[in-house]
C-alpha cells in the first residue's frame, strides 16, 4: 500500500514541479532584472505582439521580460489596486480612454518623458496626459459579409432598417470596451438624449449583446449575425490570415469612433527604467510594427503603416478628439443603457 | 432486572410516555403493539440514537441513559437488517468483535462457535449483498452477539422472512439467547414471536405502556 | 471539540471562506437598490425556473434511453452516451452557444433562448444522474409492476414519480441552483431581461468597484438559495437495490433524444472544428506550448479531482451530522469573481502561488454542486449501516474505514473525475489568478479572444483529451485506492 501510494505521488508531484519549472523558467532561476509587464491575454499570449516584443526587448536590455495575464482592463485595473506592490508590475498594457479616469483615481502613476512624438493627427488629442501614452489605436465600425447584406447601412438611423432585425452583433458596455465605445458613439454623435431614444429603437435589431468583443464577433463568423461591430482592421485579418475576401467594413456618414490603448508605468514598479525602455520600444518602429501586425490596429507613430494593407484603411472620418470621461459619468450613462435594456420587450 | 424511568418524548403529533419500566436481565422481554404505537421509538430512544432528556436506565447500578450510543455496549438487530453489503458474512460478525476491542483471536473462536450454532459454515465466506433473506438474518443476530452485549435489542428481526423460515428461525434465536445467556428486548408486532420467545411480556398503545 | 466536530466546522469555514473574508475586508455598509435588485432577481429566479423545468424533462426521457443500455454487451454504448450527455457541460459555453445557435434558426432571443441554451448544457447532467437513482432506488418496483402487467403510464404516474418526488425536486433544485447563477448565457441570449444577479455582481465589481454591494448580493442570493434548499429538502429518503430490468421503463425514443440534443451542439461545434482544421499549421511553431499545457490541464485537473476526492471523504467521515447535512444542502458557491478576488487578495499571486490557489477556487466553487450531484444521496443510502455500526460500537474511523470507504470510493472517484473535467475546461479562475496561459482552456480562450475562433475550437479538441484522462485517471484511481485500503 504504502510502495503504491508512495509511487502516485511521486508521478504526481514529478508532473506538478515539472509544469511548474517550465512555468516559472527564467524569471526565477535567472540572476537578471525582470521586468513585469501586465496586460490582457490577447496581449501577451503566443498570438499577441507581447512574445515578439519580449524576444527584441531582451536582445538588448540585459534583463528578462515576464508577463503578467489578466482578462481585461478592468480586471487588470481592480488587481493592480488589490494586490499593489506584491503585483510587481512595472508596465500596464491595455487601457482605453474609458479607463483612464478610473486608472488615475485608484493608482498613482510616473509621468512619461515622451517629447516630440511623429504621431499621426488623429493620435495627437490621446496624447494630452502625462500619465499614460497610446501604442496603438482601432476605428471601430460594423463589419459584415460582402453581399450577404441587400442593403448596406449608411447612417445608424439606416441600422433600424427592418432588413437588420436580429441581425446584429453587439457588445455588452458594462462588460466589453468596444461595448462601451458603441454606446459613447451613439451619444456623440446624437446628443444624449436623442441617442438613447435611439438605442431603445435600436434594441429590435440586435441579435445579442455579448460579454466581450470576441464572443460577438463569433457569433458573427459563426453566421449568426449578419454583422458585429469591430474594428475597421478586422477584414484585413480575415484576408491575410484566412485567405478570405469576403469580410468587409462599412462607412458610415457619421463620424467614427477610435479607441486608444494606452500603456503606463504605476508608481509602485520595482524595475522603472526598465519600465520606461520597454514603452520606448513598444513606440519605436520595430514596436509599433509587430503591435500592428499581432494586434490587427493601427500604429500611433507614422511611417509603419505606409505602404502597407493598413494604410488605406486608416482613411475614415473619425470623432476628432479623445474624451478622458470620469468614471462616475461612464457609470451613469451604463446606468441609462441599462433602464432601456429593462423595458426591452422580449 | 433493569429499570428503565422517565422514557419521555414529545414527537409534536405524538408522544411517547412511560414513566417506569422493567426490562428482565434474563430471557425475553417482547414490547409489543400494531404499528404505530411507538415501538420503534422507544428502541431507537434505549439505542440512544434519539435523545431522551430525563431519562434513567438503570442496569446493574449503570444509568446507562448518561452513556453515549457506543458505551452503553448494546446488540442490535434492526428490521431492515442492515448487514454491510460490500463485506463477507464472517466479516460482518468480526467487524462487531474489532469495534468492541475483542481479541482478535478470542473473536475467531467465537465465530466458530456462533457460525456452528446459526449453522452459518456454508456461507460465511460469502458476501453478504448475496446471502438470502434467512441467511442475512442469522449473520445479523451473529453479528450482534459478536460485541458482547450486555443487551440485545432485536427490531422486528423475523418480519422480512415468509412463514415457514420464521418459525424455524425463532426457534434458532431463542435457543442462542438461551445458551448466550443474553438478555434479550424484542420488539414485535407479531403474536407468535411472542408465543415463542416472550419471557415477559409489555403492551404499547399511543406511545404508553398497557 | 471533537476530531469529527472539528473538521466539520474546518469545511463550513472553508466553504464560507469568500463570504467571511470579503465581508471583513469590505464590510457590507451600502442597502442595494431595490428596484435594480427585485428586476434582476426576477430574471434569475425565471430563467432558472424554467431551465430546470426543461432540464428535467427532457434529461428523464434522455434517462429512460440511457436506461435501455443496461446488459453487459451494451455498456460501451451506454458510456458513449454518458460522455455525450456530460460533454456540453465542461466545453466553453461560446461553443454550446454558437452550435445551439446555428442548428435554431431563427433563434429566440430572451427568456426563451436562455432556457434552450441551458437545457442543452443541462439536460445531459439530469439524464445521467437521474439514470443512476432510477437504478438504485426502483429496481425491485419496475420488475414488480412489469411482471404484474402494469403499462409504462401507470408505472410512471402511480409509481415512479411518487417514489422519485423528492429526488426530482432536489435535481431540479440542482440545475435550479446551477442555472441562477449562470452569467455569460443570459447576458448573451438573454435579450432585455438578462441581467441576472450574476450579471449585477460583476458590474458591481468591475464598473463601480463596489465590493461592499458585490458582498451583500452574493449573500442575499445564497441566502435565498439555502432557505429554498431548507423547504425542498425536508424529509427526504434514499434507499439501495441491485440492477435490475428495465424494461418498463426503458425507451429507445430517449436515445433518440439525446441524439438529437446532442445533434444541436455537436453539429456547430464540428462544423467550426472542421474549419479550424484548415489553419492548423499555426499550431506546428507551437507544439512544446501545447505539450506543456496539456500537462498544465491534466496536472490542473488531476488537482482538483485529488482534492475533491478528499473533500468528498472527508465530508462522509464528518456525516451524519443534521446542522451539517443542512448546510452543506443548503450552501451555493459564492459568484466566480467574488472568490477568486478574495483569494487574489489573501497572500502573494507569485510563483507556485497560482498553483495552489486555483485548484483551491476550483474546488471551493464546484464541491457544493458534486454534494447536490449525488453524493449527499449516497451517504444517505448508507445511513442505516452508519447507525447500525456505531451501535455496535464502532469508532467514527473504523465506520470510516470499513463501512464508508469501501462503498463510496468508487463513487467519489466519479464525481472528483467529473470535477477534473471541469477543472481542465476552466479558463474564468484561472484567467483571473494565473498569470498566464497554463493549461489548454486558457489558450483556448486566448485564441477566441484574437479572432481565431476556428483554431480555438480545434484546440478545445484537446481539453476534451484531457477531461475525459483526468476522468478515468480518478475513476481508475479510486478503484485502485479501493482495493488496496480494503484489501
Amino acid at each position: 500500500m504504502k510502495h503504491f501510494i508512495l509511487f502516485v505521488a511521486v508521478i504526481f508531484s514529478g508532473l506538478f514541479f515539472a509544469v511548474l519549472h517550465k512555468t516559472e523558467q527564467g524569471a526565477v532561476t535567472n540572476s537578471l532584472p525582470t521586468l513585469r509587464v501586465f496586460g490582457y491575454a490577447s496581449f501577451t499570449g503566443r498570438w499577441g505582439p507581447g512574445p515578439l516584443l519580449k524576444e527584441h526587448f531582451e536582445k538588448t536590455c540585459n534583463c528578462k521580460v515576464e508577463f503578467i495575464e489578466g482578462s481585461d482592463s478592468g480586471i487588470l485595473l481592480q488587481r493592480l489596486k488589490i494586490e499593489g506592490e506584491s503585483l510587481g508590475a512595472d508596465v500596464l498594457v491595455g487601457l482605453d480612454q474609458f479607463d483612464i479616469s478610473k486608472a488615475l483615481a485608484d493608482h498613482t502613476w510616473r509621468k512619461l518623458s515622451l517629447n516630440n512624438l511623429d504621431v499621426y493627427d488623429s493620435v495627437k488629442p490621446a496624447l494630452n496626459n502625462s500619465f499614460f501614452v497610446p501604442y496603438d489605436w482601432g476605428v471601430l465600425t460594423f463589419v459584415t459579409r460582402r453581399d450577404e447584406l441587400k442593403k448596406t447601412p449608411k447612417s445608424l438611423d439606416d441600422l433600424l432598417d427592418p432588413e437588420f432585425a436580429k441581425k446584429i452583433a453587439l457588445q455588452d458596455p458594462r462588460t466589453s470596451s468596444p461595448g462601451m465605445q458603441f454606446l459613447y458613439w451613439i451619444l456623440r454623435s446624437k446628443g444624449e438624449e436623442e441617442g438613447f431614444a435611439y438605442l431603445e429603437k435600436l434594441m429590435a435589431q440586435v441579435h445579442s449583446f455579448s460579454p466581450t468583443w470576441s464572443t460577438a464577433y463569433g457569433l458573427f463568423t459563426n453566421k449568426q449575425a449578419k454583422m458585429a461591430y469591430s474594428y475597421v482592421t478586422s477584414p484585413l485579418y480575415h484576408e491575410i490570415e484566412e485567405k478570405k475576401k469576403d469580410y468587409v467594413a462599412l462607412s458610415f456618414n457619421e463620424a467614427l469612433p477610435v479607441q486608444f490603448e494606452f500603456v503606463g508605468i504605476p508608481d509602485l514598479c520595482r524595475n522603472c527604467t526598465l519600465g520606461e525602455k520597454f514603452v520606448n520600444l513598444m513606440l519605436s518602429p520595430e514596436g509599433q510594427k509587430i503591435i500592428m501586425e499581432k494586434n490587427y490596429m493601427f500604429p500611433v507613430m507614422k511611417g509603419v503603416m505606409e505602404g502597407t494593407a493598413f494604410a488605406p484603411l486608416m482613411n475614415v472620418r473619425t470623432l476628432n478628439e479623445v474624451e478622458i470621461m470620469p468614471s462616475a459619468e461612464v457609470d451613469r450613462l451604463l446606468r441609462r443603457w441599462t433602464e432601456i435594456r429593462r423595458g426591452e420587450l422580449n | 432486572m433493569s429499570y428503565v424511568e422517565n422514557l419521555q418524548r414529545d414527537y409534536g403529533d405524538f408522544k411517547i410516555e412511560i414513566p417506569s419500566w422493567e426490562i428482565l436481565d434474563q430471557g425475553v422481554t417482547v414490547l409489543m403493539g400494531p404499528s404505530g404505537s411507538g415501538k420503534t421509538s422507544v428502541f431507537r430512544i434505549l439505542l440512544g440514537l434519539e435523545p431522551c432528556p430525563g431519562m434513567k436506565w438503570n442496569v446493574n447500578g449503570t444509568d446507562l441513559a448518561k452513556l453515549k450510543t457506543p458505551q452503553r455496549r448494546l446488540g442490535v438487530v434492526f428490521q431492515t437488517l442492515d448487514l454491510f453489503p460490500h463485506l463477507t458474512a464472517s466479516e460482518n460478525i468480526l467487524f462487531a468483535a474489532r469495534a468492541r476491542n475483542v481479541d482478535e483471536d478470542k473473536a475467531r473462536k467465537r465465530l466458530k462457535e456462533l457460525s456452528s450454532e446459526l449453522h452459518m459454515d456454508s456461507f460465511l465466506e460469502r458476501s453478504a449483498s448475496v446471502l438470502s433473506g434467512g441467511e442475512k438474518q442469522r449473520v445479523a443476530i451473529a453479528r450482534a452477539i459478536m460485541g458482547e452485549p450486555r443487551l440485545l435489542l432485536l427490531d422486528e428481526p423475523f418480519s422480512a422472512l415468509d412463514q415457514e423460515l420464521r418459525g424455524e428461525s425463532r426457534k434458532l434465536v431463542k435457543r442462542v439467547i438461551e445458551t448466550e445467556k443474553i438478555p434479550t428486548l424484542l420488539v414485535t408486532h407479531d403474536p407468535q414471536d411472542v408465543e415463542v420467545l416472550a419471557n415477559k411480556v409489555s403492551h404499547i398503545r399511543n406511545g404508553r405502556l398497557t | 471539540m471533537s476530531l469529527r466536530n472539528g473538521l466539520r466546522l474546518a469545511l463550513v469555514l472553508f466553504l464560507l471562506f469568500p463570504f467571511l473574508f470579503l465581508v471583513t475586508q469590505f464590510g457590507v455598509s451600502e442597502v442595494p437598490d431595490a428596484g435594480e435588485l427585485l428586476w434582476a432577481f426576477k430574471n434569475s429566479l425565471w430563467q432558472a425556473s424554467f431551465s430546470a423545468v426543461f432540464s428535467l424533462m427532457f434529461g428523464f426521457w434522455a434517462a429512460l434511453g440511457l436506461l435501455s443500455f443496461q446488459n453487459s454487451g451494451r455498456v460501451k454504448w451506454r458510456s458513449i452516451l454518458d460522455i455525450l450527455c456530460l460533454l456540453p457541460n465542461f466545453l466553453p459555453p461560446l461553443f454550446i452557444l454558437l452550435s445551439v445557435l446555428s442548428v435554431i434558426e431563427p433563434f429566440p432571443m430572451g427568456i426563451a433562448g436562455i432556457v434552450i441554451v441551458h437545457t442543452v448544457m443541462n439536460f445531459g447532467l439530469v439524464a445521467v444522474l437521474l439514470a443512476g437513482i432510477i437504478e438504485n432506488k426502483l429496481g425491485g418496483m419496475i420488475e414488480l409492476a412489469y411482471v404484474e402487467g402494469a403499462t409504462r403510464w401507470q408505472f410512471l404516474s402511480k409509481g415512479l414519480f411518487p417514489a422519485l418526488q423528492k429526488d426530482l425536486l432536489l435535481l431540479g433544485l440542482f440545475i435550479f441552483v446551477i442555472c441562477f447563477g449562470s452569467f455569460a448565457v443570459p447576458l448573451i441570449v438573454g435579450g432585455g431581461k438578462g441581467t441576472t444577479i450574476e450579471v449585477l455582481i460583476y458590474e458591481k465589481i468591475r464598473l463601480s468597484s463596489n465590493w461592499g454591494g458585490a458582498v451583500l448580493l452574493a449573500l442575499l442570493q445564497s441566502v435565498f438559495i439555502f432557505t429554498l434548499s431548507f423547504v425542498v429538502s425536508q424529509g427526504r429518503t434514499a434507499s439501495r437495490a441491485k440492477r435490475t430490468q428495465m424494461n418498463l421503463l426503458k425507451s429507445p425514443s430517449g436515445v433518440f433524444v439525446v441524439a438529437a440534443i446532442s445533434f444541436v451542439y455537436l453539429y456547430g461545434y464540428f462544423e467550426g472544428v472542421i474549419s479550424g482544421l484548415a489553419m492548423t499549421s499555426t499550431f506546428y511553431e507551437l507544439q512544446s506550448t501545447l505539450i506543456w499545457n496539456f500537462v498544465g490541464s491534466v496536472v490542473l485537473g488531476l488537482t482538483v479531482g485529488l482534492l475533491c476526492y478528499i473533500s468528498l471523504l472527508w465530508i462522509a467521515y464528518c456525516w451524519p451530522k443534521q446542522w451539517f447535512e443542512k448546510f452543506l444542502s443548503g450552501y451555493v458557491a459564492p459568484s466566480t469573481s467574488l472568490a477568486c478576488f478574495s483569494l487574489l487578495i489573501l497572500g502573494p499571486n507569485e510563483g507556485f502561488y497560482p498553483f495552489i490557489k486555483i485548484p483551491f477556487a476550483l474546488v471551493l466553487l464546484n464541491l457544493n454542486a458534486l454534494v447536490r450531484m449525488g453524493w449527499s444521496g449516497e451517504l444517505q443510502a448508507l445511513q442505516s449501516q452508519m447507525t447500525v455500526a456505531y451501535a455496535m460500537g464502532a469508532s467514527p474511523a473504523q465506520i470510516f474505514k470499513t463501512i464508508l470507504f469501501p462503498q463510496l470510493s468508487e463513487r467519489a472517484g466519479i464525481l472528483a473525475g467529473i470535477a477534473a473535467i471541469w477543472a481542465c475546461g476552466d479558463f474564468a479562475v484561472s484567467r483571473i489568478l494565473a498569470h498566464h496561459d497554463l493549461s489548454i482552456a486558457m489558450m483556448t480562450e486566448t485564441l477566441m479572444s484574437g479572432y481565431r475562433l476556428n483554431q480555438a475550437m480545434v484546440l478545445s479538441t484537446l481539453i476534451i483529451v484531457a477531461g475525459i484522462l483526468c476522468f478515468v485517471l480518478c475513476v481508475g484511481g479510486s478503484r485502485v485506492l479501493r482495493r488496496k485500503f480494503t484489501a
